[in-house]
């Protein structure tokens, strides 16, 4: 079974939360990519301020 | 119809005491579901199972043994948490009505503390969504008022709560899907620093956002909930390191608080007066109001990882997107149009977000915010105003909450007040990361000034 087509209202949801997303992240400055440790956690790639955390 | 919440240390204490017994309290759990009904805050719920769980509880305790603290405790769950006696569907058609023969982590080391599983709860379909509004078994209603939402996408866990029917419950939250509906309902929620329970067995949304976590009729019973969630998961790797929940001691020196404003952080006078007053009668606290700036590009970072996410987890159904409802299927096709440069983009954001909120704000303990811009929304209302602000009803519900996911943060929710309809207001606290003891031992700090729990 495929999928059926689209709604204009789905397509409509689509395009407004593409064209927010891109509208926001377009002006930010560009920042050193997540170091590789991150790249190496199986489950998440997460920040290193919330990884190398103490627990308490 | 609401119900004045009884709290969980109340109910150990009568067990201990011997005043009540496991099958009592699931007796009274069951009556006041029955009577509540209306609320649809359940999907699954077996008298047989309940009541023979609380047999076993008593006849432990006859024995002259508990498994701990919540043995014989109604607990209900969250129906994104795996649970052999029960079918787990996110309440989406996606899926079957069958059992899996397997219990989430948290479901079983509730079990494995005695805990009665009190059946399975309402939620928005996938979490993706916070109104929940949309599932396959019908809406949640307000205990506070049946024609208001509950929020979500926990709105059956706090419904139950807020009604009186359980004293805690399991939920999970990716941009606020515990706190949004303890606020709306008028209880407390509280969602872990990202790592420290674990996620196995939780069907997810949105992998890198999502925290599993309770809701209760107090901060004491958060406390009790948390020493038995939290710690290391052999099954689930993001736990590593992390300890147990250790007790919570009174607050010893005055907390540091940062109240956030500026663009993206608005909300209606109403709230803003009730948790402005409660800052006031927290006279341990200094708190300080500082602009978070760049909250647009921080929202975005935090939207473009939740859609990447959960398209990346559902890409097999959607072939089909049988069982999906239209407004989930347009978020999970909008995560198909995204691309790795846009996801690694976010992943930058997401780090400057959490060197903002780690070094650019100052010394801090813990942030404040409403939990929620406006009370509980009317049901079948899909826009809000406030603060001159314009915003469809589901992003109103995590309009402040999605912050404490997008940077892993311990967060919890109390209730400080009522708006002019009687509806509850909650107050947000946020803490640093792994410091969720530190978090709850401020937060018990203010929920005693402003509610006088003690």
């Amino acid at each position: 079974m495929q999928a059926p087509p689209l709604t204009r209202e789905q397509q409509a949801m689509i395009d407004a939360t593409l064209a927010r997303i891109r509208g926001a992240l377009a002006g930010a400055p560009t920042q050193p990519a997540p170091e590789p440790a991150h790249l190496f956690q199986p489950i998440v790639l997460f920040p290193a301020e919330v990884c190398n955390a103490p627990k308490d | 119809m609401r119900r004045k919440t009884d709290r969980m240390i109340d109910q150990i204490a009568a067990l201990g005491r011997g005043d009540t017994s496991a099958r009592g309290l699931a007796e009274t759990a069951l009556a006041q579901a029955q009577t509540l009904c209306e609320l649809n805050a359940f999907v699954a719920l077996d008298p047989d199972k309940v009541l023979a769980a609380a047999d076993a509880s008593d006849g432990r305790r006859r024995a002259g043994f508990t498994l701990g603290p919540l043995d014989g405790i109604p607990i209900a769950v969250k129906d994104n948490f795996l649970t052999k006696d029960y079918p787990t569907t996110a309440c989406s058609d996606a899926l079957p009505l069958e059992p899996t023969d397997v219990d989430a982590t948290l479901v079983a080391r509730l079990r494995e503390g005695g805990a009665v599983i009190f059946g399975k709860t309402n939620m928005h379909e996938w979490a993706y969504g916070a109104t929940n509004t949309t599932s396959r078994f019908g809406p949640t209603r307000n205990p506070c008022n049946p024609g208001h939402i509950t929020g979500g996408s926990s709105g059956g866990s706090a419904a139950a709560v807020a009604g009186g029917i359980v004293t805690a419950a399991l939920g999970s939250d990716t941009g606020g899907s515990i706190r949004i509906p303890a606020s709306a309902c008028g209880i407390y929620g509280f969602k872990p620093t990202y790592g420290r329970a674990s996620r196995h067995g939780v069907l997810p949304l949105s992998w890198s956002l999502d925290a599993p976590g309770p809701l209760a009729a107090s901060l004491d019973d958060i406390a009790v909930l948390l020493s038995c969630l939290m710690g290391e998961d052999a099954g689930y790797a993001a736990t590593r390191g992390s300890h147990p929940f250790q007790p919570v001691a009174a607050l010893s020196r005055k907390a540091r608080l940062v109240s956030l404003t500026g663009p993206g952080l608005e909300r209606s006078d109403e709230v803003d007066a009730a948790v402005t007053a409660a800052l006031q009668r927290a006279q341990g606290c200094t708190v300080e109001t500082r602009a978070l700036p760049g909250m647009r590009r921080f929202f975005g970072a935090w939207e473009t990882i939740l859609h990447c996410e959960a398209t990346a987890y559902h890409q097999p159904r959607l072939a089909t997107a049988a069982g999906f409802s239209p407004v989930t299927r347009a978020h999970l096709e909008a995560g198909q149009y995204l691309t790795a440069q846009e996801l690694l983009r976010a992943q930058q954001v997401r780090a400057e977000f959490c060197a903002l909120l780690a070094s650019g704000l100052g010394d801090w303990d813990a942030l404040v915010l409403p939990t929620l811009p406006v009370p509980a929304p009317a049901m079948g209302v899909d826009w809000q105003e406030f603060g001159g602000r314009r915003v469809s009803t589901q992003d109103s519900m995590t309009w402040f909450c999605w912050l404490g996911n997008l940077a892993g943060l311990p967060a919890v929710t109390l209730p400080c007040g009522l708006s002019s309809t009687g509806l509850p207001i909650g107050l947000m606290l946020m803490g640093r990361p792994g410091q969720d003891e530190r978090l709850l031992q401020i937060a018990k700090f203010i929920d005693t000034a402003v509610n006088q729990t003690e």
